[in-house]
């Protein structure tokens, strides 16, 4: 399953992180719809926030105060992280002498576009146009979700409409203000939406908002028995269904950063979430770390990259990439072959060719 | 060549020794598919590894119909990493005919699919103490089900879970002179019997 750009945005094909918090030198593949496994303290959320600092620095290339930019300054020993693009051009960011360099390698390796960036000082690239035209094309606003389903009951303010429709943070506080910005803006989206709940939420007959005062609202059901249950009372599973839903909506953001998607859902709704962002992926890139073989077994070996970390630092390899992997694969589903051979402290059996224990 | 046999059971009185965690198996002890194998070909092989069902991965939501082809296919693959030329697996019928034919079937499909791995297994019907009740020259043994099986041998001083007893069954059996009836136990020795004689060249690709 190759991606596809969508308007205005490339995938991140391949990623190279140096020195940047745990991980001292990584290479990694990215798929349109990528997964990261692997043990605890492998570095899988580490990357996260290595892709998400690059992207937010390349996106707000005009920004000063662009997320991202302390983090680079603050995030290691000679910090440096190149995003590689389908049009073999590369964006790299790395901190020298306490200044934040970036730079735009073409894909016969010259720069075609360069700065320093200082806390209180942006320059111009030199190349400027083409090199903001292209970081323009290429990079996104990422949006990185981990959802915390208290931060998801939480009664939230409206979204003017002048305004992108977007979470207020990473864990999903704004769930209502997305809704009724979706609602206001797109009622045939709403309404699919709620069919889509109706489907796999049968007790469910209507999905809405309840105002909680002028400018904030809650998420509320309506059940088939007409009992109206408000967001404090609403099932863990409905509203991660709900926020993943959403993400679709949300504005000026095509590239999404997802800290395990299966907290919280019962194992056959994990399926459903995973349909929702297959569905996302196609207009967006979406980075995922997980440690649901669930979650992996609605993927493909080359959408999965197997983390792992020792003392000489961290490895990634695409599943497909394994030993014996097209055999595995005819036995196990891809979750199942995972933990059938790393049991979270020793992968050699699915890294080497080591037979299983 | 001493060939290299990799076992399958649902647990200790298929697996004796061999059962669980591979830090905890053991070779001295054996179970009832090792015993059988020893009284069919004593020599030229030895165990390579083995693993119960339970061990095998089964985590696809709604997809339990698969599972009995999962496990016969995750055995052989298995033990071809193990470098082993010989599958040797029980699995009680329980009455359960889909179970059957699906272990049938998916032992013809892994036979046909790798010619150097030879495959012993199939049901037991209706489990595995009707084979014991068969070494002891029961007949109709195959008529009984589980609760009756496991009540008739206890009568004949073995204890459901008394691995040692049942092995200790096997181990004086005249293989030659079990019942007829016993059909799923004969077919089982008939494929041992090919398997640990043939003198392929092992499994493929290792």
């Amino acid at each position: 399953m190759d991606y596809t750009a969508p308007m205005g945005h490339s995938p991140i094909q391949r990623i190279n992180i140096k020195g940047y918090g745990c991980i001292q030198d990584l290479d990694l593949k990215l798929s349109g719809l990528h997964a990261l496994i692997g043990p605890n303290d492998s570095g899988k959320s580490t990357v996260l926030r290595a892709i998400r600092t690059v992207s937010q620095l390349g996106a707000g290339f005009l920004d000063l105060s662009a997320a991202g930019f302390d983090t680079m300054l603050d995030s290691g020993s000679d910090p440096r992280i190149t995003a590689y693009f389908s049009d073999g051009n590369a964006y790299e960011v790395f901190v020298s002498a306490n200044q934040l360099q970036e730079d735009v390698l073409s894909s016969t390796g010259p720069s075609i576009g360069a700065r320093s960036r200082e806390r209180q000082n942006i320059s111009s690239f030199y190349n400027h146009a083409d090199t903001a035209s292209w970081l323009q094309a290429n990079l996104t606003i990422p949006t990185m979700v981990r959802f915390d389903p208290d931060e998801l009951r939480r009664p939230s303010e409206l979204i003017q409409e002048s305004r992108g429709i977007s979470f207020k943070n990473d864990r999903g506080y704004g769930l209502a203000g997305v809704f009724d910005a979706i609602t206001n803006r797109d009622v045939e989206a709403f309404a699919m939406i709620q069919s889509e709940v109706r489907r796999l939420f049968p007790t469910i007959a209507k999905l809405g908002l309840v105002n909680v005062n002028s400018s904030t609202k809650s998420m509320a059901v309506t059940l088939v028995n007409g009992v109206r249950i408000e967001a404090a009372r609403m099932s863990e599973g409905l509203l991660y269904f709900l926020a993943f839903t959403a993400l679709k909506h949300i504005s000026d953001s095509r590239l999404f950063l997802v800290e395990e998607p299966e907290n919280g859902l019962h194992p056959a709704r994990i399926a459903e979430v995973m349909g929702v962002l297959k569905e996302l992926s196609k207009e967006s890139q979406i980075v995922v770390a997980t440690h649901s073989p669930l979650v992996i077994n609605e993927l493909e070996g080359h959408q999965v990259s197997v983390l792992t970390r020792d003392e000489t630092g961290t490895d990634a390899t695409l599943l497909c990439d394994t030993p014996h992997f097209e055999e595995r694969s005819k036995v196990y589903a891809l979750g199942e072959l995972w933990v059938s051979y790393a049991n979270g402290s020793n992968e050699s059996p699915l890294l080497n060719s080591d037979p299983l224990p | 060549m001493t060939k290299k046999v990799f076992l399958g059971g649902e647990g200790r009185n298929e697996l004796g020794g061999w059962d669980g965690h591979h830090a905890y198996q053991t070779s001295g002890s054996p179970g009832i598919v090792e015993a059988l194998l020893r009284r069919v070909q004593p020599e030229g092989w030895e165990v390579g590894g083995a693993m119960r069902w339970s061990s095998i991965r089964k985590l696809r939501v709604g997809a339990h119909g698969s599972a009995e082809e999962q496990n016969v296919k995750a055995l052989c693959l298995h033990a071809r990493e193990r470098g082993c030329n010989v599958v040797a697996f029980v699995r009680d019928a329980d009455e359960n005919e889909i179970r059957a034919t699906t272990i049938l079937y998916t032992i013809m499909n892994e036979a046909t699919a790798d010619g150097g791995l030879r495959i012993v297994g199939g049901v037991a019907v209706n489990v595995i103490e009707s084979w014991i009740l068969a070494m002891q020259g029961h007949t109709k043994s195959e008529s009984l089900g589980r609760i009756a099986a496991q009540l008739k041998l206890a009568a004949q001083g073995v204890p459901a879970k008394d691995t040692f007893a049942m092995v200790a069954v096997v181990d004086t059996v005249d293989i030659g002179k079990l019942p007829p009836d016993a059909e799923s136990l004969l077919l089982w020795i008939q494929k041992a019997s090919e398997a640990l004689t043939f003198s392929g060249e092992g499994t493929k690709g290792k």
